[in-house]
């Protein structure tokens, strides 16, 4: 796969504030990328910084192989934009505002016409298309931000949040769709905190952290970059001190914490839960309720940086 | 298809529409039912057709007082004293000649006095609209009854009833002093002069220049002012509209391929077609509706309209760019900036730019709203243009500042530049 983005030594600052240091990061055609960060960690500023709406002290952007700039109309008409607040007018209505958005991109009435029905259809809102949005439901409007940002047919789409709020059923419509663009070919820049999400969707994820760039790769990538890679947990009555000590000594486990009920184990890569149930079965405790638990991206950001991913 | 949305948009904009259609024109409603149709000035003060009877005449003779002025000698009873001063001040209220020579302020005869033989003649007459207002004096009791014919509106009631209270009063006084003398006479009509003022195109001293207003006309003037300052939201909405920073609608703007000073100028346009549309309806209603004269000097008042909404959808560009708070927040600071200015202006006290001018007269200098009312009123008013144009240039340096002001803050923003 080709480079279709490409940010180099990106850097900007609010006056002492840097808020992107020395970034770099590449985006592949036809893949999903998951930018994923705390709040305040710069994936904003990157992404407007990419589409140019933001001056930058450092750095090259690169888009197809052409540099970035405000008036790159070449560049900017293969983009769309999905912003994280419905971004919409009010006082028109569903298809009027796609139609707006679309007319932003295609001047032929024709062509715009076949675009906007094409997205209503994609984004199931041929039902309201003469709503206004005032009367749409929440995740009917975030469906309807979604096809003012696609209506054009772009060949890159930012898409910034776009399931804050938004309830179950929508979201996996909204995630079901964003599947479906990359499928007919769109490359997808995902930035979120839902990690669930971004590990569902992206094939290949970006960690930032205060404008850095933490960790780079795929899910399974990023998760074997860390040590502890399992958690066991694991119910059982009056386990004594010295069997803990014993499981404590077991190859591969990092920690071991007891509540007198719940036993927790946090293990490296392997198959540990085995070894801990036969220990634990020779010294005749009963157990219930066995779980072992996979890293998630907020074990790897936590165990990169030494804080959660997110912090609702 | 950019300018049709805009255009759509902001006729959907309710909020908009009621500030900047709806709410003047109320204003002008209230302020013409308030008024009672004063501002149609003299030209629609049409004497009041009258007629006056005695009911009785009884005469008594402990309470007899000596005409002096006549030099007579002749005695009167009270009764026809009170009767027959009240008979001499309608004959002088509808004389034309002795009411301009009066300080009363009218150019025309209060009443047109209706002959009629007896009671039953007047009765008559009312009945057949030949008059509106009959006078039944009744001497003795010293009480005067007002009966009023269909045709009769309510500024002859109010005529009618001014015109009996200011002689009950001043007689009651001229009795006091046993004198019936030809100056108590003008006081009567003086009295009666300021009872029905609210009636005459009453001037106030407003300008720089010494220039007086008809007030009533001012309070209209201001209205239509006040509806083209209303537009400073249409400023703040056009700048939300293509600032990426200020709104996401404007992101969105900002990265499509349409070069920003496009958008700005079809989303301005649109606003300020509506706008001007707006002041120009809000003129058709002074005229056609509240028969508020607007002059006819065309040229100028297009002038004064396409600069007047230049100028406020430009105030409103700054607030969008340089005042804090989303939207809502900045439409709200504006439209209260707006409201100190109109009310500056003399929207609610029209003596207020007086007064202005008189204690601190810098204020009616640099306020916009005062600018742009004295601009109009001098339009339709005054013969000459000098002073006209003076205000327009004002308003139109500012307008240019303004605008320039506000494109060199959009350049500079770290936003894509226009």
């Amino acid at each position: 796969m080709s480079e279709i983005i490409k940010v180099d030594g990106l850097v900007k600052r609010y006056k002492e504030l840097i808020a992107v240091d020395n970034f770099n990061m590449t985006v592949n055609e036809g893949e999903i990328l998951g930018l994923l960060g705390p709040n305040g960690s710069g994936k904003s500023t990157t992404i407007n910084c990419i589409l140019s709406l933001l001056e930058f002290d450092k750095g090259t952007i690169t888009i197809m192989g052409k540099e970035m700039s405000p008036k790159a109309y070449d560049l900017k008409s293969q983009i769309g934009v999905v912003p994280q607040e419905v971004s919409v007018f009010e006082e028109l209505t569903v298809y009027e505002n796609i139609d707006f958005f679309c007319g932003l991109y295609i001047s032929d009435s024709e062509k715009r016409k076949k675009l906007v029905q094409e997205a209503i259809d994609f984004v199931g809102l041929n039902e309201f298309k003469k709503f206004r949005p005032k009367k749409l439901s929440g995740g009917l409007k975030r469906r309807l931000n979604i096809a003012c940002g696609i209506a054009h047919k772009p060949k890159i789409i930012f898409f910034d949040e776009p399931t804050v709020a938004v309830d179950p059923q929508s979201r996996n419509k909204i995630l079901e769709g964003i599947e479906q663009l990359r499928k007919e070919g769109a490359t997808i820049i995902y930035t979120s905190h839902y990690m669930e999400e971004v590990e569902q969707l992206a094939d290949r994820i970006i960690i930032i952290d205060k404008g850095q760039l933490i960790a780079e790769g795929s899910v399974d990538e990023l998760k074997s970059m860390i040590k502890k890679s399992e958690i066991i947990r694991i119910e059982a009555k009056g386990i004594s001190d010295e069997d803990l000590e014993r499981l404590r000594k077991l190859d591969n486990i990092f920690s071991v914490d007891y509540d007198g009920k719940h036993l927790k184990i946090e293990a490296g890569k392997g198959n540990n839960v085995v070894g801990v149930i036969k220990l634990l079965e020779e010294k005749g405790y009963r157990m219930k309720n066995v779980y072992s638990e996979q890293p998630t991206l907020n074990d790897v950001f936590l165990e990169l940086t030494g804080k959660e991913l997110r912090d609702d | 298809m950019m300018f049709t949305y805009y255009l759509r948009k902001t006729l959907r904009d309710k909020g908009y529409l009621f500030w900047s259609l709806a709410f003047p024109l109320l204003l002008m409603i209230c302020f013409n039912v308030t008024f009672m149709g004063p501002a149609k000035g003299e030209v629609d003060f049409q004497p009041v057709k009258s007629a006056v009877i005695r009911v009785d005449t009884t005469a008594s003779n402990e309470d007899v007082i000596r005409a002096d002025q006549a030099g007579t000698g002749e005695e009167y009873s009270a009764a026809d004293a009170f009767a027959g001063e009240f008979e001499n001040v309608l004959t002088n209220l509808a004389d034309a000649e002795t009411v301009r020579n009066s300080n009363m302020g009218y150019n025309h005869a209060v009443v047109e006095l209706i002959r009629t033989d007896s009671q039953a003649d007047a009765e008559k007459k009312i009945l057949d609209k030949e008059i509106e207002v009959l006078f039944m004096v009744d001497g003795a009791k010293e009480n005067i009854e007002v009966k009023v014919g269909d045709n009769a509106n309510m500024t002859t009631l109010m005529v009618a009833r001014s015109i009996v209270e200011s002689y009950r009063r001043n007689y009651t006084i001229m009795k006091d002093a046993a004198v019936t003398a030809p100056d108590k006479l003008e006081a009567v009509m003086n009295s009666i002069a300021d009872q029905i003022s609210v009636m005459k195109p009453k001037s106030t001293y407003l300008g720089e220049d010494g220039s007086s207003a008809n007030v009533y006309a001012w309070y209209f003037y201001s209205t239509i002012v006040m509806g083209m300052f209303f537009n400073v939201t249409s400023g703040i909405h056009t700048v939300f509209d293509i600032q990426g920073n200020l709104s996401g609608y404007g992101m969105r703007t900002s990265v499509s391929p349409k070069k920003k000073s496009q958008i700005l100028l079809s989303a301005f346009m649109a606003r300020y077609v509506i706008a001007c549309a707006i002041t120009f309806f809000h003129l058709f209603a002074l005229r056609a509706f509240f028969q508020i004269p607007v002059g006819n000097r065309l040229p100028q008042i297009l002038l004064f309209v396409l600069v007047g909404n230049l100028f406020s959808m430009s105030l409103g560009s700054l607030f969008g760019l340089f005042t804090k708070g989303d939207e809502n927040q900045r439409d709200n600071k504006a439209t209260a900036i707006v409201m100190l200015s109109v009310f500056l202006s003399g929207e609610m006290i029209v003596q207020l730019p007086g007064l202005l001018e008189k204690y601190c007269p810098i204020i009616n200098r640099i306020n916009p709203a005062t600018i742009m009312n004295f601009a109009f009123f001098r339009l339709v008013n005054y013969p000459t243009l000098r002073a006209f144009w003076m205000n327009m240039i004002k308003i139109a340096i500012a307008t240019v500042v303004f605008l320039v002001v506000a494109i060199l803050k959009l350049r500079r923003e770290k936003y894509a530049a226009v």
